[in-house]
């Protein structure tokens, strides 16, 4: 809609606060917070994803955007009664035992996030049964498994199988990936999912949540 | 004779960075999560804050570390022929294979698959006879058990060669093995006599260090064994987007390595190994050899020897192409030329494709015939009356020629002749079948694979290294 053109374009330019400026002047003049969230951010954060793609845009430029569009809804969230229609899916996401590094899953974290994705983040160093036990209490529609070490990678298997040991496995789709992950090895372990790289995450895991 | 000199960064430019670096770790410091190392540094002079585990190093107490260097030291091999002193009386710059790949490129197909036990011993007994090769890390081997898996590679590369094996520790449980199996196999040298392995001790970047690393730095320490400094940051992920605040960071992480080892042990060898990484700001994918990369690396170089008189290794060959390709040999002879021509001792990744986590034995021997050009490009050219031959210019006539001289002849074979490269003219070539590089490469491959061997250890030294394995195998993967 052309009254939300100029949201959506200073969402796609990264403006944090020209966006918060627009959205309270947009409330101030009567409009609906639902259609101001699906016609200025959402629709801006499409443009965003499509030109992500493309090659236009580049990481920290998406993730700013999407930081505009998280200032956005803390103003517009309160005023919406019931789910605001913004999280595609619940991720959960984490680095395995043993494995200390996050720069990998932080990415793919800001980049669910900037995908409408709800994510909660376990951090690093996380044994299976941590693993088993946040999927039974969050229940997330994806648990994503992160492992940059060649020597970790065995974990990801490990957390399959508690999955399975604890009842939980056909409830949660599993994702894999990091440096030294591959196709076959998330074939071998039976994982639903896998992503070569933090910008193919979030699409693998649309692709997941429409199949399930 | 002067040598080759490639410099970027101004002797003002170093200055800064260095007093960036000490003031850095004065300021700030790092994070070190080992309670024995806390203490240790803690009584050598470093403020220490237990709460929260973080080190802070005055700036003196680094100066005073960094006098404590020792002046020189070596990388031993099984044999002594391939002993490597730093620094490098002929000058020049030591060539090492890949660490950690778990990928393993088929020679004939380029199919990748992983890297098995097998295909690690063969590595090794292709090291053994690559002649500009000076030592060898091991690759990751995917079957075998887990939790020993850094046992397992380095018995096999003790095995297979009799260069110095410079080892990266998988966890904190391995360290106690992996020394066991290098003192079995100096036996009956101790470690410090005859240094067969170096460790990799590794910063958690940005400015920490997991227990794994600093139980490295003691242990080395208390063995005489020299330490390899690694930091690995990747610009604009863990280290700043710009190339200076990288190098910069890398430095500091390096410097409070080094100065850690001096405190715990004065005239612990130690070689500063900044790997430099970009991360593509597009893909997310973390790059060893684009242009950044390759000029944080040469920059790293001049800072670590210059600034704090470590010996330097970087990454030296590599690509962040899956396949031994055209962008391969591109990256690889950039990054070497710009880094051995920045002084480094040490140029890292003979062999390495797609960032380091894929081996190729092909890509090996073109990387072989690359150092080779690339060591002769950094010793310059000489200019003295035998070089310019005054004598022989005074006598030739209009239309002579030099082919016939004595002066040709005492030279004749001093050129650099790279096995791979085609020296033929088109004709002779399409005659022999029009081979291009990589086939040429993998035939020259098959050839060297006929008289490849397994080194002949003493029985007692095998039976003692099968030993620490099946106990590490035990104790490691319950």
């Amino acid at each position: 809609m052309e009254v939300y053109k100029e949201l959506q374009n200073n969402l796609i330019g990264g403006q944090v606060e020209r966006v918060r400026e627009i959205v309270g002047g947009l409330l101030d003049g009567g409009h609906d917070p639902r259609e101001i969230i699906s016609g200025g951010l959402l629709a801006g954060m499409a443009v965003v994803g499509k030109r992500f793609k493309e090659g236009d845009l580049f990481i920290p430029e998406v993730l700013l955007s999407a930081r505009c569009m998280h200032s956005a809804m803390d103003l517009l969230k309160p005023l919406v009664v019931g789910e605001t229609g913004i999280s595609k899916g619940k991720f959960m996401i984490g680095t395995v035992e043993d494995d200390l590094h996050d720069i990998g899953k932080n990415l793919v974290v800001m980049l669910l996030e900037s995908r409408g994705f709800t994510v909660l983040d376990l951090g690093i160093n996380v044994k299976a049964a941590g693993f088993v036990a946040a999927v039974e209490r969050e229940k997330p529609d994806i648990l994503g498994l992160s492992a940059l070490l060649t020597t970790t990678l065995h974990r990801m298997g490990e957390v399959i199988r508690a999955l399975e040991k604890a009842g939980l496995r056909d409830k949660v789709q599993v994702m894999v990936g990091g440096a030294p992950v591959t196709r076959e090895l998330a074939d071998s372990i039976g994982a639903d999912g896998y992503a070569p790289d933090a910008p193919t995450a979030a699409d693998k895991a649309l692709e997941l949540l429409k199949i399930k | 004779m002067a040598e080759l000199k490639i410099s970027h960064l101004s002797v003002g430019e170093v200055s800064l960075m260095t007093e960036k670096c000490l003031k850095l770790l004065e300021v700030k410091g790092v994070k070190v999560n080992h309670p024995e190392a806390l203490k240790l540094l803690d009584s050598a002079g470093a403020l220490v804050d237990f709460e929260i585990r973080q080190v802070r190093f005055p700036v003196k107490l680094v100066e005073t570390a960094l006098s404590k260097l020792p002046a020189g030291f070596k990388l031993a091999g099984g044999s002594s022929d391939h002993d490597l002193p730093l620094p490098n009386p002929g000058g020049g710059f030591y060539l090492r294979t890949n660490t950690g790949a778990n990928n393993y490129l088929d020679p004939e197909t380029s199919a990748c698959r992983e890297l098995t036990l097998a295909d690690l011993a063969h590595w090794g007994r292709l090291v053994e006879v690559m002649d500009q090769v000076d030592f060898c890390p091991f690759p990751f081997p995917n079957d075998v058990p887990p939790g020993s898996a850094d046992i397992h590679a380095l018995k096999t590369l003790l095995e297979n060669t009799s260069k110095h094996i410079w080892v990266q520790p998988y966890s904190l449980e391995s360290i106690p093995y992996l020394f066991e199996l290098a003192s079995a196999a100096a036996s009956p040298h101790s470690l410090e006599e005859k240094p067969l392995i170096s460790l990799i001790a590794c910063s958690l970047t940005p400015l920490e260090f997991k227990a794994m690393d600093l139980e490295v730095i003691i242990r080395c320490c208390r063995q005489g064994v020299p330490i390899q400094a690694c930091s690995l940051p990747s610009a604009g992920g863990t280290s700043p987007i710009t190339i200076a605040g990288t190098v910069f960071l890398a430095a500091s992480e390096i410097l409070a390595m080094a100065v850690m080892a001096q405190l715990i042990r004065p005239g612990t060898p130690v070689i500063g190994t900044p790997l430099i990484f970009t991360l593509d700001m597009q893909s997310g994918k973390a790059l060893q050899s684009s242009a950044e990369a390759v000029l944080g690396a040469a920059g790293a170089v001049r800072v670590i020897r210059e600034a704090f008189g470590l010996p330097a290794h970087t990454y030296g060959s590599g690509s962040d192409s899956p396949l031994a390709d055209g962008q391969s040999m591109i990256e690889r002879t950039l990054l070497g030329m710009m880094v051995a021509g920045s002084g480094a001792d040490i140029l890292g990744g003979a062999g390495q494709l797609d960032v380091a986590t894929a081996v190729s034995p092909v890509q090996l021997v073109i990387d072989n015939d690359l150092a080779a050009i690339l060591k002769r490009m950094v010793r310059g050219v000489e200019v003295s009356d035998e070089t310019l031959n005054w004598e022989d210019l005074l006598d030739t006539p209009p239309g002579g020629h030099f082919l016939e001289r004595m002066h040709t002849l005492r030279h004749c074979r001093e050129a650099v002749r790279p096995r791979t490269f085609l020296r033929a003219v088109r004709e002779v070539w399409q005659m022999e079948g029009g081979k291009d590089l990589y086939t040429r490469a993998a035939e020259r491959l098959n050839d060297l694979q006929r008289d490849l061997r397994p080194r002949d250890l003493p029985g007692e030294v095998s039976r003692d290294l099968g030993r620490i394995v099946r106990q590490a195998d035990e104790m490691l993967n319950r």
